[in-house]
């Protein structure tokens, strides 16, 4: 099996098991329960949030949720606003800042949109222009689930204070934790979200970082966790396995970075010199996504041909590809031999050159043959 | 007092002399959906009683009896001997404080009971305003009535609702078909509808991997899934259909993929069909839906059935009226999930209307038709569905 999808997500590393294995089944008691094992375990919670944040270098809170998609939801929904200010989110963002942003805007408030750049990131030019003194609360990707396009979170953070000062600036860094280089304090974002299964911890672990001084309304109220931000049982297990998995893999960063790099570039030259006719649409600074809008063929059918060699791909956020469309057809401005051929390659570190010359083998036989049986 | 749920059968089955055989054949219906629960079974004069079962499971047990062909409707009842103290004391447990108007209706089979129907109705009512002072008595406009049947095997039974369920007739017992299933809003409802004449229903789903994905063969088999609450097990045939495509497309004109096609399956499911003794094939076509379910249409794709008859029970049916089956039988929210099926793949821009048979035929002689069905049929997967 060749794995290409871990945008979509990634197998558990073995630290992870471990930790899910002392936190439920040998220490497995209640942080918030009174007697000393409990305590123990509370200690251990707080020094794995000390442990994200170090990894961040945030200077504020970190509330642990369930996803990812939770901390988006709780950084749009939790912000104060008024429904007179106006709130910006990129045209890219993924569903789970999306679909509440336009929930927000069929509920009277004033929503906008930013356009995106052609390889996914954010058009600053035409961003700028929506901005006024009235904005509560900005949103924009860190790294772009699609095509894997970085954006600037520091410029951003800069343009939206010299015009709103008190507007939140949220960034979804899931696609970003331990792809690119994260720090918080230098950028100076309000609101961080990040998943723990993108990057080799489980899945139902995810948070949201404030910014000191930060103040926002908790999403999910019960008996007052995580200080009242965030009620549940703590899943300690599973956030200290992402703390310890996050530990792992801060270490070798360099190492792993250059290891995708290498993979990415390996895969973009055989598209520009041997594949001419289909389009790369992420950028070069993607640390781990090559979008390509292939030529004639559709996505989805190239995914289920690749499938029969045992490579698999996505054609997109998995998040979004049950609604059978990808929202970057429209917005990225491909002619129409193009805009059903997106397909989305994902590399991790432990794939190999071998891999990606035998998916490209095997990438162009199917193509070659699916063209010849394109819809007339 | 007893608990026990009452079974009224449609009777228009019965007419006939194969009672017995229509009467096996349902308790057999009935039986099998309750597989998952213990109770006793016994008939009485033209309904059958289920009894002896944990009253937690009484809600379920009447959803399953709901979706069995054949049956009229059930009663949830209370079942006592036949004595009149007893019977007015068990009607009052079928009222409370809520204020609302009641009849009391006395059915007396069993004439050894020597008061009369109306007499028991008034008393038992009067009981129950008496109890309940905020209830009322009005005999043909109520919010309530409760039935008194007392039976001629020395028991009474007392019930307040009669639960409509699926009627029809049970399964089975009108034979076997073959239906085409794609995944679509309309397939799911006429094999629905045909199972509800007492076919019994076997699936046939062509597959085009990798033009279609497994998603979308995981949703026709959820789709039959949903069928088989009604219409008992289903073998779901599905049929590797990627290479007469594939073949259609290469060989003949575009705006012929679709009737070939749909000629290729029907011959498939026709000797599929035989094959497994099924007598009839039935398919969601409704007229003038698409360019391939015109009338010319149907008469070049149905050419090529030769031994069965097609049954096409939603040919006059509106959208909307499948639409409403559709959602009645739950299987809407499913047919919507947007995955590719075969019929969009290769759906040409400009596909022939009015195909005209000749031409057809010119055209598929370019393919080795023999060999490609007997290829597909060779390579079919089964998939056993029960509800």
């Amino acid at each position: 099996m060749i794995y290409f999808d871990n945008a979509a997500t990634t197998p558990l590393d073995e630290i992870a098991i471990d930790a899910l294995r002392k936190y439920g089944v040998e220490n497995f008691y209640n942080p918030s329960a009174l007697y000393k094992e409990a305590l123990e375990n509370s200690r251990v919670l707080n020094a794995a949030r000390e442990n994200v944040l170090k990894i961040l270098h945030g200077n504020g809170d970190f509330v642990f949720t369930a996803s990812g998609t939770e901390a988006d939801n709780m950084a749009i929904y939790g912000a104060k606003k008024t429904k007179k200010s106006r709130i910006i989110v990129s045209a890219g963002e993924h569903s789970a800042m999306l679909n509440p942003a336009t929930d927000l805007l069929n509920k009277g408030y004033d929503v906008k949109f930013a356009p995106l750049n052609s390889d996914g990131s954010l058009n600053f030019d035409e961003f700028k222009k929506l901005l006024n003194p009235d904005v509560s609360f900005v949103s924009v990707m860190h790294v772009n689930n699609e095509t894997g396009a970085v954006n600037d979170l520091s410029r951003l953070v800069k343009t939206v204070k010299s015009v709103a000062p008190d507007a939140l600036v949220h960034s979804d860094g899931v696609q970003a934790l331990m792809k690119v280089r994260v720090n918080l304090i230098n950028t100076g974002v309000d609101l961080y979200s990040v998943s723990a299964h993108k990057v080799h911890a489980p899945r139902g672990v995810g948070g949201l970082y404030i910014k000191k001084g930060v103040r926002i309304n908790p999403l999910i109220l019960g008996g007052g966790q995580e200080k009242g931000m965030r009620s549940a049982t703590e899943n300690l297990a599973g956030i200290v396995a992402f703390s310890e998995v996050l530990t792992k893999y801060d270490k070798n960063f360099a190492r792993d970075a250059e290891t995708r790099k290498e993979l990415l570039s390996c895969l973009r030259n055989a598209f520009i010199n041997e594949m001419p006719e289909h389009v790369v649409l992420s950028p070069e600074n993607s640390p781990h996504i090559l979008m390509v809008a292939l030529k004639g063929v559709r996505g989805e059918v190239v995914l289920h041909a690749l499938e029969e060699y045992g490579i698999l791909i996505g054609v997109g956020s998995a998040c979004s590809s049950k609604k059978g469309i990808n929202k970057f057809q429209s917005l990225l401005n491909l002619d129409d031999e193009h805009k059903e051929g997106i397909i989305r390659i994902s590399v991790s570190e432990t794939n190999t050159l071998a891999e990606c010359a035998f998916f490209i083998e095997k990438l162009k036989e199917c193509t070659a043959k699916l063209t010849e049986y394109k819809r007339i | 007092m007893e608990k026990v749920i009452l079974i009224r059968f449609s009777e228009i089955f019965l007419k006939g002399g194969n009672r017995k055989f229509f009467e096996k054949r349902l308790i057999d219906n009935i039986k099998e959906s309750l597989k998952d629960f213990e109770y006793k079974f016994s008939q009485s004069q033209n309904r059958y009683v289920i009894s002896d079962y944990d009253e937690d499971s009484e809600g379920e047990i009447i959803e399953k009896l709901k979706k069995v062909f054949g049956i009229h409707s059930v009663s949830a009842a209370a079942k006592v001997k036949t004595d009149f103290e007893t019977i007015r004391k068990t009607a009052l447990t079928f009222f409370d404080d809520t204020p609302l108007s009641f009849r009391v209706t006395v059915r007396r089979a069993d004439k050894r009971v020597d008061i009369p129907s109306p007499v028991m109705a008034g008393e038992i009512g009067g009981d129950i305003l008496e109890a309940y002072p905020g209830t009322k008595v009005n005999l043909s406009k109520f919010d309530k009535e409760l039935y008194v049947d007392i039976r001629e095997n020395g028991f009474t039974y007392l019930f307040t609702d009669k639960i409509a369920c699926a009627g029809g007739m049970p399964v089975g017992t009108a034979g076997k078909a073959l239906c085409l299933l794609s995944g679509g809003i309309d397939s799911p409802v006429a094999a629905y509808m045909m199972a509800k004449r007492g076919l019994q229903i076997d699936a046939v789903h062509f597959h085009s991997m990798p033009y279609t994905s497994e998603q979308a063969k995981e949703k026709v088999i959820n789709l039959a899934k949903i069928v088989s609450g009604y219409a008992g097990r289903i073998k779901l045939y599905v049929v590797p259909f990627t290479e007469i495509q594939e073949s259609i497309h290469k060989f003949c004109p575009p705006e012929y993929m679709i009737t070939i096609m749909r000629r290729f399956m029907m011959r498939i499911s026709e000797r599929l069909a035989l094959k497994i003794n099924a007598g009839a094939i039935v398919t969601g076509e409704s007229l003038g839906q698409v360019a391939s379910q015109t009338m010319q249409s149907m008469t070049v794709t149905n050419k090529v059935v030769e031994h069965l008859p097609v049954f096409r029970p939603l040919v006059g049916f509106d959208k909307e009226e499948i639409i409403a089956v559709s959602k009645k039988i739950d299987a809407f929210d499913t047919s919507i999930l947007p995955y590719q099926d075969c019929c969009t793949i290769f759906l040409p821009k400009n596909p022939v209307i009015r195909p005209k048979p000749e031409l057809i035929e010119r055209a598929e002689k370019t393919l080795d038709i023999e060999k490609l069905i007997s290829d597909a049929l060779n390579n079919v997967e089964i998939i056993d569905l029960n509800p």
